[in-house]
């Protein structure tokens, strides 16, 4: 019985959201650079690339791909430099790469595909919706496609989130509404060591850059 | 740092806040009125002194007392009540020289001025707002609104409807309400945060000046009760209990401001991005058994010492004459900041 | 169609190649009023009308350099304005067609230099569709010259927003008193005039063209659709940047101060040098320019410290050949040229930094011009004064964008200065900013100094190629 009242609950839930995108719609907010170094580096990247052939076999397929260019991604991610981490998952029925890096977004991405585009290559082909391929002839489609892969990321003061909102009653909603657009979420991040960048750590740890 | 007691701001302050507060008792602090105290020692971490040349931050450890207490200024004691709980601590420095920490459980404030500040405690004024029936919780589901956490089922008479409003109306208020509306209910003083809202100025022995902002963090770490039924007292019966079988500690965290944050702003949080540091580490052993001393220490936000000051933030500025009326009126001992501790 | 990896000179149009260095200039910001007068005028400058119009110049190396030289720019809204059709205009990169002021606080563009405090022409990007550039050898040909063009047809073709004029000063200085100008790209297949010895590889076309190979191994940039329209044109980020001068001078005055009363004093400078320099000049005077060109890199007559870290006047000369032949590889720590000293920030040149792979990928090309009177620290006059920059580059978010957000700000190509912003037009606020001073094996750190150049405007413009202008003028007509 109370499988059929959680049923129910989740039906009018479905449907109360529909009716609110309509009534009283959220957009995504904009994400906006700042000046601080603090907030310019370790910044996420959260890649979720869903996979074109969800099977054991494709998910295999997926697996060996990674596994056998890793040599090509690991050299890449020294010599770009800004490098905190990066890791390589098979979540669900995506292909997921999570990575903390410092610096700009799009030059993160630009230096992927020079030093190791050939990798992303070989990815993009077991990817559902694939940017245009090789992604060296076509580096601004390439980003754009990145950034609309990645998990939204929910900023750090919450308060600030949706600024036109007139009632404080109503942030849970608009959160509800924003989350209907991105099924794919970053709630928040802890670093044993924030505001300090790659070479930062590096040099202070005496492993050199 | 000057005082400011503008048009008698400090007095119009106390008055406020006194509103929220209709049975509060005359000799008694206006906020912050139900408490109680433990004495215990800071050990400072080795590069703390990186950051600042103070005195509690030299090396030595250091001798302190703690005031806990509930954010309401009634003196009827409502431990299990939602409210905001203070930890103020008072360092001491040797021959007379302290110095304060005063933080709460909120990360910033209501308001950026005192003027602000008069507007936010007017609206807290406490009226009567019935508790939700199942009709407003069907509404409130329509609406998509959480489950309401106010009012507090404890404490319906508390000004929260009123904040809301005012929150709703100026956007400054808005980060603290937020903070506020997030508030729980700790299961011991020693298992919560507490924040000193206000940027102060941390200058080493090079004369290199930091802007920052502390916390006391608990080891314990942090603990709601839930929903669970506590007697009114619970917290000061916790913390004696707690403090018979071994010492309260907490992590003084101090977070490094970058460009573009505003100094100044006491309703602006700073992002966990910020660039962390361990100052030390306090050891808080055993209650205050006075509770008249208790009651009798004057504690003052902007009670420093060289080398951890003040910042230009308006309510810090605001709070020094504030705490010094409020200690006058209740005739708390150390009034005048500058001359004379304990 | 095989593409030549060589352009076609006639077809470029000039000073992003090689410089005209005229010492007059004139930015003639325009909104296009009546669009078949502008497609005929593209047609009479590119080819058409060569007897009463003055023509685009192009990038064909000169027999006889001409007087007067004429360039045209425009922006997403120009293109739009003269009729090319939306999905062409969105296939130019996302940050031209966004536009400078979008970018702000990327670029460094807040506080008082955020849009929202730009000169009115920049805050209108709507209206803003064209500019032309007039260079000229004398103030009286840049107004003929301008005068003409605005009269074509009798008037009222463009609107003029604005007209932002430029000067050179003698010797090529710029108002904060350094020799500017002097490091340019040297591209392959493009006969370089000045032909210096730089120290540096040559640099592929495609860094400043598009359509050609880039310095990113294997990548290209795309090319904005159709074809014609992109090829062989480039990117502009045009800004008109103030400089304060008294604010600079005090900050030297003061910075000096503060090194003369080191302990490490002898170090920075040794005593007694700067009577050997020419003119021999007071400690207090030398240690001031010994500040400037740390800040900077080069002492301000041009002097690179890699050479001579010491003396704006080294006993053995470094002439016009040598002024741009080094690396900082003999000088990894930056004791001799700051790693936070601008011309390393914005072109690291073979020094070793963070981002291994990015050495020679953020090239750009400088063309700029002072304006306003020049400053007379005897008489300060509250004018204000800077500098008109041109930034020439094929990807704005490659090569302008990202020198801007992590070498000049932010300082990620280096963890010794990594969270400092350059002295000189980096986003500085006086309680945060600080400037390393490597000294021996330790360095000085200078604080507490304020913002020097502030954003009064600016604008993403596309420099299209002749056969381009020449597509724009068809479609307009």
């Amino acid at each position: 019985m109370s499988r059929l009242v959680a049923a129910l609950s989740q039906l009018m839930e479905r449907a109360l959201v529909r009716y609110w995108k309509w009534r009283a719609p959220v957009p995504t907010p904009v994400w906006e650079w700042k000046t601080s170094l603090a907030d310019n580096v370790q910044q996420q990247m959260n890649l979720i690339m869903p996979l074109a052939d969800t099977t054991a076999v494709g998910r295999a397929k997926a697996v060996q791909m990674v596994a056998a260019n890793i040599d090509e991604l690991f050299t890449g991610l020294n010599n770009i430099g800004t490098v905190h981490s990066a890791r390589f998952d098979l979540i669900g029925d995506n292909l997921c790469i999570i990575t903390v890096y410092d610096g700009d977004h799009e030059v993160y991405i630009r230096d992927f595909i020079s030093v190791f585009g050939s990798v992303f290559d070989a990815m993009i082909k077991v990817v559902a919706d694939p940017p245009p391929s090789p992604c060296e002839d076509f580096p601004a489609d390439f980003v754009k496609w990145v950034s609309t892969h990645e998990a939204f990321q929910v900023p750090g003061d919450l308060s600030l989130m949706f600024p036109g909102e007139q009632n404080l009653l109503n942030l849970s909603r608009d959160l509800i509404l924003l989350l209907d657009d991105n099924p794919n979420v970053q709630i928040g991040r802890f670093s044993g060591y924030p505001a300090l960048s790659v070479a930062q750590l590096r040099l202070a740890a005496g492993i050199e850059w | 740092m000057q005082g400011q007691d503008v048009d008698g701001l400090s007095g119009r302050l106390y008055d406020a806040l006194l509103l929220d507060y209709p049975d509060h008792q005359e000799g008694t602090r206006p906020v912050h009125t139900v408490g109680i105290g433990a004495t215990g020692y800071f050990v400072p971490s080795l590069g703390a002194r990186e950051y600042s040349r103070a005195v509690q931050f030299a090396g030595a450890t250091i001798a302190v007392t703690v005031r806990f207490s509930n954010g309401s200024g009634s003196p009827v004691e409502h431990d299990d009540a939602l409210d905001v709980r203070g930890m103020a601590a008072k360092f001491h420095l040797g021959t007379d020289r302290e110095a304060d920490l005063i933080m709460i459980t909120l990360p910033v404030f209501f308001a950026k001025t005192p003027e602000d500040f008069l507007g936010f405690a007017r609206a807290g004024v406490p009226r009567f707002d019935p508790l939700p029936t199942w009709w407003d919780r069907l509404v409130d589901k329509l609406l998509l609104r959480p489950d309401p956490t106010r009012p507090d089922p404890h404490n319906p008479d508390d000004g929260s409807a009123g904040v809301l409003a005012y929150a709703n109306r100026h956007a400054s208020a808005r980060p603290g309400t937020i903070a506020a509306l997030m508030l729980v209910t700790p299961t011991s003083y020693a298992r919560a945060t507490y924040h000193a809202l206000h940027t102060f100025k941390a200058t080493n022995a090079d004369g290199l000046v930091r802007y920052v902002r502390l916390s006391w963090e608990p080891v314990a770490g942090v603990r709601p009760i839930g929903g669970a039924e506590v007697p009114e007292d619970y917290l000061h019966q916790e913390l004696g209990e707690r403090l018979r079988h071994g010492p309260a500690r907490f992590v003084l965290r101090m977070v490094v401001a970058g460009e573009g944050d505003d100094v100044d702003d006491p309703t602006r949080l700073w992002d966990t991005t910020r660039l962390r540091v361990v100052m030390g580490e306090l050891f808080l052993t055993e209650l205050l058994e006075d509770e008249d001393a208790c009651e009798r220490l004057s504690f003052n936000p902007t009670r420093t010492v060289t080398g951890l000051e003040c910042s230009d933030d308006p309510i810090l500025a605001a709070r020094r004459d504030a705490y010094e009326y409020s200690c006058r009126r209740r005739g708390g001992t150390g009034c005048p900041v500058g001359g004379g501790g304990r | 169609m095989t593409v030549t990896e060589t352009p076609d000179l006639a077809d470029v149009q000039g000073n992003i190649l090689r410089g005209y260095h005229k010492p007059f200039v004139r930015h003639l910001v325009l909104t296009v009023a009546r669009r078949e007068l502008a497609a005929s005028w593209l047609l009479d400058a590119t080819g058409r009308d060569p007897v009463t119009t003055h023509q685009v110049t192009n990038a064909e190396p000169w027999d006889e350099k001409p007087p007067t030289c004429l360039n045209v720019s425009v922006t997403p809204a120009g293109l739009a304005a003269l009729g090319v059709a939306k999905p062409a205009i969105e296939s130019f990169p996302a940050e031209f067609v966004a536009g400078m002021a979008s970018r702000a606080t990327k670029i460094g563009d807040v506080g008082e230099s955020a849009p929202s405090n730009w000169r009115p022409e920049w805050r209108r990007p709507d209206e803003l569709h064209v500019v032309v550039t007039v260079h000229a050898d004398r103030a009286e040909q840049r107004e003929d010259v301008a005068a003409r063009f605005l009269a074509y047809r009798g008037g009222g073709t463009f609107r003029e927003l604005a007209r932002l004029d430029g000067q050179s000063f003698l010797g090529g200085l710029v108002h904060f008193g350094y020799r500017d100008s002097i490091a340019q790209p040297h591209f392959e297949g493009i006969r370089n005039p000045a032909n210096r010895p730089d120290h540096q590889p040559l640099v592929e076309v495609g860094a400043a063209l598009l359509g050609y190979p880039t310095p990113l191994e294997n990548v290209r940039f795309e090319l904005p659709q159709p074809s014609v329209l992109g090829r062989n044109g480039t990117f502009n980020a045009f800004r008109v940047l103030e400089q304060r001068v008294e604010a600079f001078e005090d900050f030297l005055t003061s910075a000096a101060e503060t090194l003369l009363a080191s302990p490490m004093a002898d170090e920075v400078l040794p005593a007694g040098i700067e009577r050997e320099w020419v003119p021999a000049v007071s400690r207090g005077d030398a240690m001031r320019e010994l500040v400037a060109a740390k800040v900077l890199g080069r002492w301000r007559n041009g002097v690179p410290l890699a050479l001579s870290p010491h003396s704006p006047t080294p006993r053995e000369p470094v002439g016009e050949e040598r002024i741009n032949d080094f690396g900082y590889q003999p000088d990894p720590d930056g004791t001799r040229c700051p790693i936070a000293s601008h011309i390393r920030r914005c072109n690291p040149r073979d020094a070793r930094i963070v981002q291994r792979s990015a050495n020679h990928t953020r090239r750009i090309v400088r063309r700029g011009i002072p304006y306003g009177p020049p400053y007379d620290p005897q008489r300060p006059d509250g004018v204000e004064r800077g500098l008109l920059g041109s930034f020439l580059c094929a990807s704005l978010a490659v090569q302008f964008e990202s020198i801007q957000y992590d070498w000049m700000n932010l300082g990620l190509l280096d963890p010794r200065i990594t969270g400092s912003n350059d002295v000189v037009v980096g986003n500085n606020d006086a309680r945060f900013s600080s400037f390393r001073l490597p000294v021996g094996a330790s360095a000085i750190e200078l604080r507490g100094f304020p913002r020097f150049v502030e954003t009064r405007g600016g604008a993403y413009l596309f420099l299209p190629s002749l056969r381009a202008l020449r597509h724009l003028g068809e479609i307009a007509a």
